[in-house]
């Protein structure tokens, strides 16, 4: 499978863009004229742990937005499992940034997370006892049954975020995209967050999470997107997330600055020679 | 006996009163208590105009055409603020003073108009503003009913719905449910309200019963459903009692008094409501300040009255009988004399410590020492577990010392215990 479409003649075909998971194809947004993604043409492959890295104002959230059909594109399209988001809505579970909501709102983390089964249960009914049974049982797998009763903003940030993770749980996605999933939450929230994840792929699913932490990507994915602005590079976690790579999108003017000078240096060499 | 009009005085503020607590709280959940001001004043100008309209058309004062009128500029109100947000920088709050001054100065002016008309002394618009609650009608009474029904099925139909749109409105649209459709229904409902009630009871009385109920209800639970229903309640009383009240005072207007009921039972939930209630919270605080304030004086008796070697289970023993200097504890934190006497004639009754020859020195008993022994550990790993998580923000650490292994679970506890033991020397295991 091609990493990244780097010209018009890698243009996915169909069945192509069946095969990934999410496939992103010539995707420009810009806010107030300043682009915010550039020309992103990028796949996720089915039943991977994909990981967006990059520094902040890189567009990672806005890139899961523009999946998400959150922000006004200025080109391009996504197809999720080879078909439109709107068709496919479904298959895809949202975790937002845990900053997104007021966690003083009044509702019971089980209440939170029976809401990721709303499209299931449709309008204008009430949520079954069945339902909230179901939502326990997702707590209890993030390790949070105990609490299940207590208001959301009695939690600590970390077991908010593992609300957040069992409420997408209850949506019994195909395709989960995380913001920040492990921003600042304590050890065992941690380990708590990547062993569900590893379970979702097991099963096939795709996981698809912005993060923050370059230390931690190498052991957290297997398959890693670096964005700033442009995608710098796309592929499996053991070759991608090279060094050169790395530098290229913390520190693109300053990689370009040392190439030049890398390059005048070998053309000094050779006229010498 | 309370009379007729009395009776369909209250039934009808009350239904009011109910009507405006259940949509409130969606207003106040969704961090717009002020919107529903900045519509009813945009309501004015719109019923003022149609009068003036009606009037000239020979339709004169036409209650649907009055009604119209409002919605239609209520809805522009609120519309105008979110336009101002959109297409300025500036903030909601900059928006809606903005709108609702420019609306309230139009609906004045035309008002003015209205009353230089021949027919405009008769039309009773000025009761718009402050309300005219005990000279209520048999319209006003079908108008609320009516109004009132709609937004109460709108409250339960869509409770679900709006209550994920308040909390999550990302979450809403990454799921397909229309937010801003449902957002238009929320304002529209707002809008039923203002409308029905500002003819019926009045501007103040309608804004009043918007926000202060859904406030003290809000103390009253964690749970968006009750709040709701309890907002509903409140409301519904306040406008009971103050047109109850009005009508044993009649001097004093029934608006004013619904308000002050409201406000009244605001003031009440604000103190004592079962889940914000000042009053638990202070005594929340004031329970953690004494335990801290009692860790401190055990910690401080570990510290002073231990010899520095020798096996913990001896030095146990031994701590039973070493006594302390009042003194020394005293230098020890920054306690006041006679607070550290409280404090020591409290374990002294708990049995935890006992008097050394004339109280100026005490000793920890057995029971006290083990107790004294239990918090230094359990403040010790969570000093460990804090220096080695430095990462971690504060407020991710429930710091209850008594759940430590709640919080942390017990095979990293034996980790941090293993750590302290190697490099404490065995001060504490």
């Amino acid at each position: 499978m091609p990493l990244i479409h780097d010209t018009p003649a890698t243009l996915p075909g169909a069945e192509h863009a069946a095969d990934a998971a999410i496939c992103i194809h010539d995707l420009t947004v810009a806010y107030d004229g300043r682009p915010v993604l550039w020309d992103i043409d990028l796949d996720f492959p089915r039943g991977s742990i994909c990981g967006i890295v990059g520094p902040n104002g890189a567009g990672k959230s806005t890139l899961l937005k523009a999946i998400l059909g959150q922000v006004a594109t200025t080109s391009g399209r996504v197809l999720v499992h080879g078909a439109s988001f709107d068709a496919q809505r479904r298959l895809v579970a949202y975790v937002p940034q845990r900053e997104s909501v007021d966690w003083e709102f009044p509702v019971r983390a089980v209440d939170v997370v029976a809401m990721g089964a709303y499209p299931r249960i449709g309008w204008f009914r009430g949520v079954s006892r069945a339902v909230i049974e179901e939502a326990r049982s997702v707590l209890d797998r993030v390790g949070l049954a105990d609490l299940a009763m207590r208001q959301i903003g009695r939690l600590s940030g970390g077991q908010q975020q593992r609300v957040f993770l069992a409420r997408a749980l209850m949506q019994r996605a195909q395709v989960y995209l995380l913001d920040e999933p492990l921003a600042s939450v304590d050890a065992s929230t941690e380990q708590v967050i990547l062993g569900v994840l590893g379970e979702l792929r097991h099963e096939g699913r795709t996981i698809i999470a912005v993060h923050h932490d370059l230390a931690t990507a190498a052991q957290s994915f297997d398959w890693c997107v670096l964005l700033n602005l442009r995608v710098i590079a796309s592929g499996p976690t053991a070759t991608t997330l090279t060094e050169a790579n790395v530098a290229r999108t913390y520190g693109g003017r300053l990689t370009i600055l040392s190439e030049a000078a890398e390059a005048l240096r070998q053309a000094a060499s050779r006229g010498s020679a | 006996m309370i009379d007729w009009t009395t009776q369909v005085v209250v039934v009808t503020v009350s239904l009011l009163g109910a009507a405006a607590g259940a949509a409130g709280t969606f207003v106040l959940l969704r961090r717009r208590a002020l919107l529903g001001d900045v519509m009813s004043h945009a309501a004015l100008p719109g019923v003022a105009l149609a009068f003036i309209v009606g009037t000239g058309i020979g339709m004169g004062r036409s209650l649907p055409a009055l009604a119209i009128g409002a919605a239609a500029t209520a809805l522009a109100g609120a519309w105008s603020v979110s336009w101002i947000r959109r297409q300025t920088r500036l903030r909601d709050d900059a928006a809606m003073a903005i709108v609702l001054g420019c609306f309230y100065g139009l609906g004045v002016a035309l008002l003015g108009i209205v009353q230089s008309m021949p027919q405009g002394q008769q039309a009773g618009l000025t009761h718009l503003l402050l309300g005219h609650v005990a000279s209520m009608t048999r319209v006003d009474l079908w108008s609320v009913l009516l109004g009132a029904t709609v937004v109460l099925l709108f409250v339960v139909a869509l409770f679900k719905e709006w209550r994920l749109l308040c909390f999550d409105e990302a979450f809403t649209r990454s799921i397909g449910r229309p937010a801003t459709r449902l957002d238009a229904l929320l304002m529209a409902t707002l809008g039923v309200v203002i409308v029905v009630g500002m003819q019926a009871a009045g501007l103040l009385v309608v804004v009043a019963l918007l926000i202060t109920p859904a406030a003290a209800a809000r103390a009253c639970t964690v749970r968006a459903g009750w709040m709701v229903a309890i907002a509903a309640a409140i409301g519904a009383a306040s406008g009971a009692g103050g047109a109850l009240l009005s009508s044993s005072a009649p001097d004093l207007p029934a608006g004013a008094l619904c308000v002050l009921v409201a406000c009244a039972a605001f003031g009440i939930a604000l103190c004592v409501g079962p889940a914000e209630g000042v009053l638990w919270r202070g005594l929340r605080r004031w329970r953690l300040e004494a335990r801290v304030r009692r860790e401190h004086l055990l910690r401080a008796m570990w510290e002073l009255s231990a010899p520095s070697a020798g096996p913990a289970r001896d030095r146990q023993a031994l701590l039973a009988r070493t006594p302390v200097s009042v003194a020394s504890l005293l230098q020890r934190r920054t306690w006041s004399g006679p607070r550290l006497q409280a404090l020591i004639r409290r374990e002294v009754r708990m049995g935890n410590m006992r008097w050394g020859g004339a109280h100026d020195r005490v000793s920890l008993t057995p029971p006290g020492a083990a107790e004294a022994r239990s918090v230094e550990r359990i403040h010790r790993l969570w000093e460990e577990y804090l220096t080695r998580r430095a990462d971690i923000a504060p407020s991710h650490v429930d710091r209850d010392a008594d759940v430590i292994e709640h919080v942390l679970g017990p095979e990293l506890v034996a980790q941090l215990e293993r750590d302290l033991d190697r490099r404490g020397g065995g001060a504490l295991a």
